[in-house]
């Protein structure tokens, strides 16, 4: 079951989680702007694509929600890390620190003549 | 899959339900999400109506944010596929008699189809119910001429100088007359040697199996019974074992109960040792009593092999007896071959014809699929419009033709089991190891995937073209896009199914006609109202006088019972069985034993041709005064007359025969009764009548063990069957009747197998036609509904609906007959095949192919006339408005 979507929503997950784990329990809004802001706006996601991924953490059992209030006063579901959550979170952040330094070496500069 | 994605999945499962709930759970998230936006928007400068835009085109659509979010909550294969279902489901409801008719056809396929396999794998594919049941071999003499049992004494020579089998036996039917515990009954016996059941590889029930070394004359004597007679006479009481039992008036010891499962050709109530057999036969290797031999091969060893090795033995065995095994020779065959022999051919036939149903209704489902596929394709060419994708929309044509075809399937099951009982009870034994006849769950697997893998690809059909991109296309043109094609598949389908029922159609109206002149084949003696009985009159052997006395007395008795017009008995009867004898003149014996002549010999009384009602042609029958003591008289039958006496006068020239009666003279000729049944081969044609009185003393008793009795009655004979028990029972308190049955019954049942064919035969073709009809019925029905607006334009123009009418049915009249010239070719080559089932008919009798022909296009012009008459009827007005 891997497919396009499915790689990009890994990513996303990953963001995901990172993010709720520098800002606490937020809400989807809240965490949109944040990956946003974060990735410098370089990355223009579709906010809607968040809700899908946020609801397979779920169904995983790495976030859980609850309604809540916002700042100014509106409903909000409010997304906060599970203790699975924050395990997957450092697994995945050396998996992926792993894949990059092994792909970074693949795009210095070769040493060996070819 | 590990945990958390068993947890998901569990979740998403659970997603499926409450779906209500949730949407509006996530409505609301979404509405909390885009006011959130919208404010943070305004803040920023915008106006509202922007702020609300700009936030929607961010978050990508609510509605498909909404769907992406529920195929994430709940599994969106299953969710379809339940829909599809539902789909399915009311699609076939909108239009039920499509429904009906196809589920109908694909249950009538699938049920014949199951049903007729189940039986022919029953008594034909299917091993016999033996331990390796493929090196078993039967056995039984040839002399140049014809073929006979084997004498004991030859069998014991078999046993004991043949290098081919593991074990061999012999065995012979005979019955017993079972007295002294309750009721006297007349039992179905097996005498078999000792190794009877070792040699099958059967095993016993209970008890210990025949003792080797008892299997000599005047061994002690001892009795197996079968499982089902110890069942019903004793209700399973295993204390029988040990216990006596009085058989022919001997006791016997009960040493064993046969398997449940076990018989061995028909049923048998008791297998007794065939060595203790005091019969005038067991010494005598020129007697042949019935018996055949059964050989298990040893391992690896082929029947050619074993057939050289017996060869060598009765070659050895004629040097050393001439007299009687001069130029005899063993036949042998597998014990499988011999079983089936006989229904084989049928059976096939039948299974071709199986196979031509299934055939027939595949054609039919995809006929009726097609005709809907057109009608289809504009409701799918919407449906891609609005975003289905190819897949989604193949899916849901597969659903449908799955629905379709477990439906079908479900009816055909019950159908298969109903018409497997039904087959079953229709011939009552007659058909070897028919009874074993179970449904086959591997034969309905087939026929059901066969049914379900048409409808599936012929159900696909519509996707095909709507999945091309032009959409537009298939919505303008509606119902009457691209169908060409697909309408000459369907012509081509019709030609098949009309081609391949009238052969089936032609292969029964062949069958039908036989055995229509094999009922009216003259038996030389009239069978109506003619009674016949089995009697078994237990005398000792110097008890001649004794038996005439019984015989004489009941022949009264039976004679003033009412509604009897005549009486007679004798030691054999047409169809029942007589037994055969060698004939010389006298003093004419012929020295090679295999030049001597054979003739079926009946012993009777002397109302026995007034019984039976067979002509005398020349001289006097036997009478009253050709009583024991008198000179020896015979009638004889011209075919004896023929044989013994051509070109002289028969009469007043004496016989001497086999049980050495000398110097017995002709007294009269009669006309010839066919004993052996009203087809097949004849073994002995010759006949010839003895008075049963003048019978040898040291016969009598034997005859009287085993006699036919004959009554011609004024009406019903089996009304006076417990009259005429009556009777014999008040002449004598231990003697029983069996085997009561009228003789138009047991001719019936002579042809039993091949009135079965018949039938089966006949009901598929009668299937065939009815599927067959459906087919031309729907293309026309289908292309007159096509076609309404032509016809309205037509009939504006000024045709009338006669017009219209002989248009729709000459259309499907060609198709017809197109499919009838096809069949009646194929039907000229395949009837041959049926040779051996048919019987004064040829295989291309013209009068069956040119009356099943027409038939045939007589039921089509209905077929026809149906949706013709439909098209008559359309008024222009709204035809013309049509679409």
């Amino acid at each position: 079951m891997t497919d396009k979507t499915d790689v990009w929503q890994g990513t996303l997950a990953l963001m995901v989680l990172k993010t709720l784990e520098a800002m606490g329990p937020q809400h989807g809004y809240g965490i949109a702007r944040r990956i946003e802001q974060t990735s410098g706006d370089l990355l223009s996601i579709n906010y809607g694509t968040l809700y899908p991924a946020l609801l397979k953490l779920e169904q995983e059992g790495y976030v859980s929600s609850e309604w809540g209030t916002s700042d100014n006063n509106r409903k909000a579901k409010y997304y906060k890390l599970t203790r699975a959550g924050r395990r997957q979170l450092e697994r995945q952040t050396r998996e992926w620190e792993q894949t990059t330094a092994i792909l970074a070496r693949f795009f210095t500069p070769a040493k060996q003549s070819s | 899959m590990n945990l958390r994605q068993l947890r998901a999945l569990a979740l998403r499962l659970a997603g499926m339900f409450r779906r209500e709930e949730r949407d509006r759970e996530i409505a609301e998230e979404l509405e909390s999400h885009l006011e959130m936006h919208i404010a943070d928007n305004v803040r920023a400068g915008m106006s509202p109506a922007e702020a609300r835009r700009q936030a929607l085109i961010k978050l990508g659509g609510l509605t498909q944010t909404e769907q992406e979010y529920r195929r994430r909550r709940g599994l969106p294969l299953l969710e379809d596929l339940w829909q599809d279902l539902r789909y399915g489901a009311r699609s076939l409801l909108r239009q039920p008699a499509f429904t009906i008719v196809a589920v109908l056809t694909l249950s009538l396929g699938i049920g014949a189809n199951t049903a007729l396999f189940s039986v022919i794998n029953a008594v034909l594919l299917r091993p016999l119910p033996y331990t390796d049941p493929d090196r078993l071999v039967i056995m039984w003499e040839k002399a140049p001429t014809q073929d006979t049992s084997v004498s004991y004494l030859n069998f014991q020579d078999w046993r004991d100088q043949n290098q081919s089998f593991e074990e061999i036996t012999a065995y012979r039917p005979e019955n017993f007359n079972l007295t002294g515990a309750g009721e006297p009954e007349r039992l179905a016996g097996r005498m078999a040697s000792a190794s009877f059941f070792r040699t099958l590889g059967a095993k016993l029930f209970k008890g210990s199996d025949f003792p080797a070394e008892e299997d000599r004359i005047g061994g002690q004597r001892v009795v197996i019974l079968g499982h089902a007679f110890w069942q019903r006479r004793f209700g399973g009481d295993e204390g029988l074992i040990g216990r006596e039992l009085t058989l022919n008036n001997q006791s016997h010891e009960v040493i064993g109960i046969a398997a449940p499962n076990f018989r061995f050709g028909s049923d048998a109530d008791v297998y007794v040792m065939l060595g203790q057999d005091e019969g005038r036969c067991a010494r005598s290797r020129g007697c042949h009593p019935g018996i055949r031999v059964v050989g298990r091969l040893k391992p690896g060893l082929s029947i050619e092999q074993a057939r050289a090795d017996m060869d060598a033995i009765m070659a050895r065995l004629g040097e050393q007896y001439p007299r009687t095994n001069a130029d005899r020779r063993t036949h042998i065959a597998s014990l499988y071959n011999n079983t089936v022999q006989d229904v084989r051919p049928a059976l096939f036939i039948l299974l071709g014809a199986v196979g031509f149903v299934l055939l027939l209704a595949c054609a039919n489902v995809a006929n009726l699929l097609l005709a809907r596929s057109a009608v289809r394709q504009k409701e799918i060419a919407i449906r891609t419009a609005l975003g289905a994708s190819r897949w989604r929309v193949v899916r849901q044509l597969l659903t449908e033709s799955i629905v379709l075809g477990i439906l079908g399937g479900t009816v055909g099951l019950v159908l298969a089991f109903w018409w497997t009982g039904a087959l079953k009870s229709l011939v009552p034994g007659n058909i070897p190891r028919l009874d074993e006849a179970a449904i086959d769950m591997r034969v309905l697997g087939f026929s059901f995937l066969i049914s379900v893998l048409t409808g599936v690809v012929f159900g696909l059909i519509p996707a095909l073209p709507a999945s091309k991109p032009d959409v537009n296309e298939a919505l303008k043109e509606g119902e009457r896009g691209s169908t060409g094609s697909r309408h000459r598949i369907r012509s081509i389908l019709v030609v098949s199914e009309v081609a391949i029922a009238l052969v089936l159609l032609i292969g029964a109206g062949l069958m039908v006609k036989s055995l229509w002149r094999l009922q009216n084949v003259r038996t030389g003696f009239d069978t109506q109202n003619l009674l016949t009985m089995q009697l078994s009159y237990t005398a000792g052997k110097d008890e001649a006088q004794r038996v005439r006395g019984f015989f004489t007395e009941l022949e009264e008795r039976i004679k003033a019972t009412p509604g009897v017009n005549s009486v007679a008995f004798s030691s054999g009867l047409p169809f029942v069985g007589a037994s055969e004898n060698s004939v010389w003149l006298s003093g004419c014996r012929p020295d090679n034993p295999s030049d001597v002549m054979m003739a079926v010999e009946y012993l009777v009384t002397p109302d026995y041709f007034r019984t039976l009602a067979i002509e005398l042609k020349k001289g006097r029958l036997i009478n009253e005064h050709d009583r024991e003591g008198k000179r020896l008289v015979a009638v004889i039958d011209e075919s004896f007359a023929d044989r013994y006496f051509p070109g002289q006068e028969p009469i007043g020239q004496y016989l001497d025969n086999g049980n050495g009666m000398k110097d017995i003279e002709v007294v009269g000729v009669v006309g010839h009764v066919k004993h052996y049944g009203l087809d097949g081969e004849v073994p002995v044609d010759p006949q010839y009548y003895l008075a049963l009185s003048q019978a040898p003393d040291e016969l009598l008793p034997v005859i009287a063990s085993d006699i036919s009795v004959a009554v011609r009655t004024s009406g019903e004979p089996g009304k006076l069957v417990p009259s005429i028990r009556q009777q014999v029972l008040a002449t004598n308190k231990n003697q029983s009747v069996f085997n009561a049955r009228s003789m138009d019954q047991v001719i019936a049942e002579s042809i039993n197998a091949r009135r079965f064919a018949m039938l089966l035969m006949t009901i598929f073709a009668v299937v065939a036609l009815v599927l067959a009809s459906v087919g031309i019925y729907g293309v026309i029905s289908y292309s007159v509904t096509q076609r309404t607006h032509e016809m309205g334009l037509r009939m504006a123009l000024g045709a009338q609906g006669r017009d219209v009418l002989k248009m729709v049915i000459g259309q499907g009249m060609l198709l017809v007959l197109i499919g009838v010239g096809c069949g009646l070719v194929g039907a000229f080559g395949m009837t041959r095949v049926m040779s051996s089932l048919l019987f004064n008919v040829s295989t291309t009798d013209p009068a069956t192919f040119g009356g099943i022909a027409a038939l045939f296009v007589a039921v089509a012009i209905i077929a026809c006339y149906i949706p013709a008459r439909r098209a008559m009827k359309v008024d222009p007005l709204i035809a013309l408005r049509y679409e």
